[in-house]
């Protein structure tokens, strides 16, 4: 009934424990940049760009969760959509088991969509309100033309069972379920084509604390039996530290931390992962007095005009000139197997 | 408490009238709230929390809503009987609120200093316009707004959310309240920026000592910033009391189900514990103890549906479960000790 005795456990040991070494790689992302033009005037000329995505690199295992956290504005879910195929990546490579998704044909394409698929924040938005379960669930079956009528709706029961819902769920609509339930639809209609990766884009944010929990732990049993890799994009650092091998921290659509859960947690080594850890409030009055908390000035740059050099940088304490000179790479400097994109980078030690 | 209590709300049931039957949204609510005190009021979405608030401030739409029962002191006069002058005096005067999402709580085609302005002309018909700006500008100033006389004919969408929301601080505190309620504050913002506008809210109540009023999902956010803590679910009060006692030793199962599902940032949680099943409809609120449908620690007992639990009056820690004792030897965090709560919440 009790949660495991936490506050003074916060102590853990720097490696990479937890992270599952030796899984096939089954994503991976090389310098993707994407870029939205900025058009302006009678001729729409392009005047600019948003640079949502700019050099964003990581891999993915199979059977692991890559956490991809930041604040609002920092590319996340870009680049979850640029996965996707729902934006156009301006640069780069995404690798599908080796496949490049970027440089392949149609019909290429449509067979590695297969086995990448997306859940979305919103339930809600993300499911057509005039489709039954069965059919929102089944849909994909049938687009791909892998199951007749018949094998569709017990594939959807299985699924149905699978994330917890009832069988007899699938004659009903989406406005006849709750938020929870909603997201568990959501899942099935995603695990419907057997997938390998599954890219979670703020999956639990818009659920209630209890019904959150659920869903979280939905999604691990799933990984455990199914044997799925999950690039799981959220804002809450709390969710992501749970659910997550491993971390990687965007800012201004740039990863500058990358490494194991425990470590990105335990001992951060980049200023941006160092404040946004201690600007989260934690559940434990008796931990208040306890914490140090950095507060950041400002506000986050737009992605139009980013800071040059460091993007950190306007809102950085260790700030000097060189940063505003040289953009620092994503490069182990504290010899812990965590790279992290600051010139100053260390380890504050663990929280 | 409740002779000293600034604000008291007592035995408070709202409820709304709609095609599928009424909503009992405020189910018999009782709370009190101290001078200069932060009380954090928790639970879930539909729990009633912000319903409780708006009823405080005479904000229940009628029709459809309706307060069927209780009271609500304010300094020991009944807001429920004040007529609309008077409450319009009180408004902004003595109570203000912060709301969620202070882009929409901003009109969007008056500048900023023209709305603060605004607010401070409503309550002072003599204050002279210059003398207006002036104050609009220390205002904005405190709550830590760069450049204040500059961003004056800035108009809201050319701020970001946490500027925003500094300047509903700034106008809810501009006539220094005797009590803020602040419905999910941060809810909307990063959590950077979080961090900064928690400052300036706490900042704004060592300078006024008003009284606040949080209103938040959050239970991190009420860890920080909280003397005491009321926690709702569907409606009702389930437990209340210093926010150390009640973090380390829940006494309702909910309060504990709630924190258990929590993931946490500071330690290694195997795996969450999560509560089962959903919160139920407040048209048909479950008989005796509205949670035993998903209560764990009912074990098939039928007190729990045949008799509502009440909170009590006793003490500071209260509980609304029968079986509340059996919950003693649990607790959830090991961080926190008991005694750790006997702090009221000013200043922190």
């Amino acid at each position: 009934m009790t949660a495991s005795p936490a506050g003074e456990l916060a102590v853990e040991p720097a490696g990479g424990q937890g992270v599952r070494l030796g899984g096939e790689e089954v994503l991976r992302v090389e310098d993707l940049a994407v870029h939205f033009p900025i058009r302006s005037g009678l001729r729409r000329r392009q005047v600019g760009a948003v640079r949502a995505v700019d050099g964003v690199s990581f891999s993915l295992a199979a059977g692991e969760t890559l956490g991809l956290v930041g604040e609002s504005g920092c590319g996340k879910s870009t680049t979850a959509l640029a996965i996707m195929g729902l934006v156009r990546a301006s640069a780069g490579r995404i690798l599908f088991r080796g496949e490049d998704i970027l440089s392949c044909t149609r019909a290429q394409l449509r067979q590695i969509r297969r086995q990448v698929q997306i859940v979305f924040q919103d339930p809600q938005g993300s499911l057509n309100p005039r489709m039954t379960v069965e059919r929102i669930v089944g849909e994909a079956l049938e687009i791909h033309g892998l199951a007749d009528r018949r094998a569709i709706r017990a594939r959807v029961a299985e699924l149905l069972g699978l994330v917890g819902l009832a069988p007899e769920h699938a004659n009903r609509y989406p406005h006849q379920f709750s938020g929870g339930q909603l997201q568990r639809i959501g899942i099935a209609r995603a695990l419907a084509l057997d997938p390998h990766v599954l890219v979670l884009d703020e999956p639990v944010s818009a659920l209630d604390v209890s019904i959150q929990a659920q869903i979280v732990t939905l999604l691990q049993r799933l990984q455990e039996e199914l044997g799925l890799a999950y690039l799981f994009i959220s804002h809450d650092l709390s969710v992501v530290r749970h659910i997550s091998d491993r971390v990687a921290v965007m800012y201004l659509g740039r990863i500058v931390e990358i490494g194991a859960a425990s470590g990105v947690y335990g001992t951060p080594t980049h200023p941006y992962t160092q404040s946004l850890l201690s600007a989260v409030p934690v559940p434990d009055p008796a931990a208040v007095q306890r914490r140090t908390r950095i507060l950041l000035q400002g506000d986050i740059p737009s992605p139009s005009a980013p800071p040059s050099g460091c993007r950190f940088r306007t809102r950085c304490w260790k700030a000097e000139d060189r940063c505003a000179e040289e953009v620092p790479d994503l490069v182990d400097r504290c010899a812990c197997d965590q790279p992290s994109a600051c010139h100053f980078a260390e380890v504050a030690g663990a929280r | 408490m409740s002779a000293g209590a600034l604000l008291s709300v007592r035995d408070l049931a709202v409820e709304f009238r709609t095609s599928e039957g009424v909503v009992h949204a405020v189910d018999h609510v009782s709370y009190d709230v101290g001078g200069g005190e932060v009380v954090g009021v928790v639970g879930e979405s539909g729990c009633g929390k912000t319903v409780t608030a708006l009823a405080v401030l005479g904000l229940i739409a009628t029709p459809p809503g309706r307060i069927a029962a209780g009271e609500i002191l304010f300094d020991g006069r009944d807001l429920l009987q004040a007529s609309r002058r008077e409450l319009q005096h009180l408004r902004g005067n003595e109570i203000s609120m912060i709301f969620q999402d202070p882009q929409s709580s901003l009109n969007p085609v008056f500048t900023i200093g023209q709305q603060i302005v605004a607010v401070l002309r409503a309550h002072d018909r003599r204050l002279s316009n210059r003398a207006a700006r002036a104050r609009a500008v220390e205002l904005l100033d405190k709550v830590g707004i760069t450049d204040a006389p500059g961003r004056l004919h800035e108009y809201p969408h050319q701020w970001s959310g946490g500027m925003c929301q500094r300047a509903m601080i700034a106008m809810a505190i501009a006539n220094r309240p005797r009590l803020l309620i602040a419905d999910e504050p941060t809810t909307a913002l990063d959590v950077t920026i979080q961090a900064q506008v928690l400052d300036v809210l706490r900042e704004a109540q060592h300078d006024t000592g008003a009284a606040i009023v949080l209103i938040t999902h959050d239970l991190g956010v009420v860890a920080e910033m909280a003397g005491r803590v009321v926690v709702m679910y569907a409606g009702g009060v389930v437990e209340t009391g210093w926010v150390g006692d009640l973090f380390a030793s829940p006494r309702h199962p909910y309060t504990l189900g709630l924190l258990a599902s929590l993931p946490r940032l500071d330690a290694e949680v195997e795996r969450l514990d999560p509560i089962a099943g959903q919160p139920p409809s407040l048209v048909r609120r479950p008989s005796g103890c509205a949670f035993h449908p998903r209560c764990r620690l009912r074990q098939g007992r039928d007190r729990c549906v045949d008799e509502r639990p009440a909170l009590g009056v006793k003490g500071v820690h209260r509980a609304a479960c029968h079986f509340s004792h059996e919950l003693s030897g649990e607790t959830v965090s090991a961080g926190a000790t008991g005694a750790s709560g006997e702090r009221a919440g000013i200043g922190r």
